[in-house]
């Protein structure tokens, strides 16, 4: 490895140093700000547009995003299980540069973030009232409906976060290849990543994160001021909007200025330590058994439909469900995965390959399946076995059902001002991650981007948010981000190849053939007794 | 787990040997440090700096014979020596398509002793055999020799060819000594008994020194 590659923190406070990538930064800058504007002159043009083509990719390009995502899932399995599974990340040498605490809880901030609390509650209620699998409302309908929100939230987006997390770290880290999305692609190309090509790749996964996160941001902040309406009564306008939007991007800015270790980091723990209460309020305050004994029920359930649900296709069904649950979800995953994946592999150095997999596919799906099961099994055991209502409510607004359950429990003024903070701790965290991963990516790779850099970007994503909100086109562009879902898609069918060639090329057993006959030459051998060391260089002076 | 030290090193660790008229001679083992064409071996196989040759093995699975008439081989130049540690860096003199593990290098401060080792080379060079053999065993001592060496001491015996064979560190597979030859006890501390045999015993010197070598050459060590 070369040395530069270890992700110190040097230069991360020199706030006058400016070392980009000019055409990424550049590039991306203009992209997205010209964007920003044909979207709020044309909301209405582009919004259509937009939806259109993420219906035509659902309804044509399904398969290969199953195809995608479980042949990822196998791949990242084979790699864990796999001869290549000893390799360390950063070399034999490394060693982690965050405690495991912590290094789980900056991934699943980043990896799952905000739709986790919303769609705790709100997935589960979905399926239960419709899905193609079992009646509405009975028993099985219960069991798929957790089944299949498992399916959305488990193993398959995490397999897309490692693979392409695994891709960046260990051909950042160990070849020493700046930490770019282009990277992984060295393999395949070599020195051509640097070119055209991997400019654009670069810029497309730059956009697409931002608009990602902003679009969350201008989205979420409609949904927080929702739940504080019913909270609080404070009403419902774009002036509190664009308040939360402010002062959350003040936080994540600042959060993303001091940087990973003393800003990133830090936040990341408060915020897994903020969601834990909350479950843990949750579970002790709901229904403890249920949710114990359906947790149980629903790993087991998982685990034996995992092959029927994850290949399942309505081909004889003819149903257009799956388009808008199934096939929506692993584009989102897929559309995320360069900034999910860029973070996880910023805060991985020096694990093997076999724990990174362990940590990032493993760990995270069975806290998702843990949360899922406190939030949305205990949603469905009020829709059960007792006063009902979420059904309403979800369908109604999502996040204001999140509220409701809160409300059918005691001590629920607690449990809502915590989901309240939960709510913007998740987006703080989302955001300033989202930041960092830019920040890296247009200042060429460099782990450590510069300060300036850093705070251009973080008040960006801000300013995205708040100028969509205010002009409209956030849903314009929250459905553009995701159809980029299908480039990425054959994107990350290409880093499965290209890992798999660096991982064989990096265990490759020594060897050397020459470049032309001519070098070579036969000789007969003379037989001769062993030297005579005094007649020799060495030896005698080593003692 | 020696399969696999044995599959990564075979090809890059060759026979040294010199040109002697239309014939060469046999002087020990040498092998591949660097994807640059950079060769380690110990000083004291090296006679005279010209005319040196390095020969690999055939990287199959197949039953070699054990004497051959006829090698084929390319010429090395020597590049450095290191008489205080007698360790000598060569390299080929022509160009080829080097592949070399990263982190090949290991860390010889850090290896305990207990630890498991294993070495490849010819030991039977001098007497026309020319196979490649791999051993293993554990790394019985680590000392400062008077001289300020860092040295490996590990159970068994090296035969004469095999000097200049890389050590290499079980575990983590990778080179953390050049094998020097036999362990001699009256060589580290003159007292005592001097016809004490100590047949069990050899001796490998730091790769830290090798490492200096190369990167003296500017090579940058992965």
């Amino acid at each position: 490895m070369s040395k530069d590659a270890v992700p110190s923190e040097q230069n991360s406070d020199s706030w006058f140093h400016l070392d980009v990538h000019p055409w990424v930064f550049f590039g991306s800058a203009g992209l997205i700000i010209s964007s920003v504007i044909l979207t709020v002159l044309f909301a209405q043009y582009v919004g259509d547009f937009f939806e259109q083509a993420q219906y035509a990719m659902s309804k044509y390009t399904g398969w290969v995003f199953i195809w995608t995502v479980n042949i990822i899932l196998i791949f990242v399995l084979m790699l864990m299980f796999g001869r290549f599974g000893d390799i360390r990340l950063g070399g034999p040498d490394a060693r982690p540069e965050f405690s495991t605490t912590s290094w789980f809880a900056m991934l699943f901030s980043a990896g799952m973030g905000i739709g986790l609390l919303f769609y705790g509650v709100a997935e589960p209620v979905f399926h239960y009232a419709a899905n193609p699998f079992a009646e509405p409302g009975t028993t099985e309908a219960a069991r798929m409906a957790l089944d299949i929100t498992f399916l959305h939230w488990g193993l398959h987006p995490w397999a897309l976060y490692t693979l392409v997390a695994l891709a960046l770290a260990f051909f950042s880290f160990n070849k020493g290849l700046p930490l770019s999305i282009r990277t992984a692609f060295y393999p395949i190309w070599g020195e051509r990543i640097y070119g055209w090509r991997g400019n654009i790749i670069d810029i497309l996964a730059t956009t697409a994160t931002l608009f990602g996160v902003a679009t969350s941001l201008g989205l979420g902040v409609q949904q927080v001021n929702a739940g504080l309406d019913y909270l609080l009564g404070i009403g419902q306008s774009s002036g509190i909007q664009v308040a939360l939007i402010v002062g959350i991007t003040a936080v994540a800015t600042w959060s993303v200025v001091r940087g990973l270790d003393k800003g990133i980091r830090r936040l990341s723990e408060i915020n897994i330590v903020i969601a834990l209460s909350l479950a843990a309020f949750i579970f002790l305050l709901g229904p403890t058994l249920f949710i114990l004994d359906a947790l149980l029920e629903n790993i087991g359930y998982y685990v034996q439909n995992l092959p029927r649900l994850s290949t399942w296709h309505e081909a004889y069904e003819q149903t257009e469900w799956q388009h808008g649950w199934t096939i929506f979800y692993w584009a989102w995953w897929i559309a995320w995965s360069p900034f999910v994946g860029m973070f996880i592999a910023r805060v991985s150095y020096g694990r093997t390959v076999r724990q990174f997999i362990a940590g990032v596919l493993f760990v995270p799906t069975l806290v998702t399946f843990a949360w899922m099961t406190i939030f949305g099994n205990t949603a469905l055991y009020l829709e059960m076995f007792g006063a009902g209502g979420i059904t309403e409510a979800v369908q109604d607004n999502i996040p204001v059902s999140l509220f409701v359950l809160f409300g059918n429990f005691p001590l629920s003024a607690v449990s809502s001002v915590l989901g309240v903070v939960v709510v913007i701790t998740f987006f703080v965290t989302s955001s300033d991650s989202g930041s960092m991963v830019i920040d890296i990516i247009t200042s060429g790779g460099n782990p450590n981007p510069p300060v300036l850099s850093r705070l251009f970007w973080a008040i960006l994503e801000g300013a995205v948010a708040a100028a969509l909100l205010v002009g409209g086109g956030l849903t314009a562009l929250q459905t553009a981000t995701i159809t980029t879902g299908l480039p990425f898609a054959f994107i990350l069918l290409g880093m499965t190849f290209s890992l798999y060639k660096g991982f064989s090329d990096y265990t490759a057993p020594q060897a050397f053939t020459l470049k032309t006959d001519r070098d070579l030459a036969e000789y007969k051998i003379k037989q001769q007794p062993p030297l005579d060391k005094h007649k020799t260089y060495g030896y005698r002076r080593l003692w | 787990m020696a399969q696999d030290i044995f599959t990564r090193f075979r090809g890059g660790c060759m026979m040294l040997l010199r040109k002697d008229g239309d014939t060469v001679v046999f002087l020990g083992t040498a092998f591949l440090a660097h994807p640059d064409g950079f060769l380690l071996t110990t000083a004291h196989n090296i006679q005279g700096r010209e005319h040196l040759l390095v020969a690999p093995q055939e990287t199959s699975t197949a039953f070699e014979p054990t004497t051959t008439e006829t090698v084929t081989s390319c010429d090395v130049d020597l590049i450095a020596i290191d008489e205080t540690h007698d360790l000598a860096l060569l390299k080929l003199r022509h160009e080829f398509d080097i592949t070399c593990p990263d982190h090949m290098i290991g860390v010889p401060d850090e290896t305990p002793p207990g630890s498991g080792v294993m070495w490849l080379g010819y030991p039977f060079g001098f007497q026309h055999i020319f196979n490649q053999f791999i051993r293993q065993s554990l790394i019985a001592a680590k000392i400062k020799t008077q001289a300020d060496v860092d040295v490996f001491l590990f159970d068994g015996a090296v035969h004469p060819g095999m000097c200049g064979a890389p050590l290499i560190a079980a575990d983590d597979r990778r080179v953390i000594g050049v094998v020097g030859g036999l362990f001699v006890p009256p060589h580290a501390k003159e007292v005592g008994e001097p016809s004490v045999p100590s047949l069990q015993f050899s001796f490998a010197v730091s790769i830290k020194y090798g490492v200096a070598l190369l990167e003296a050459q500017g090579a940058t060590i992965v």
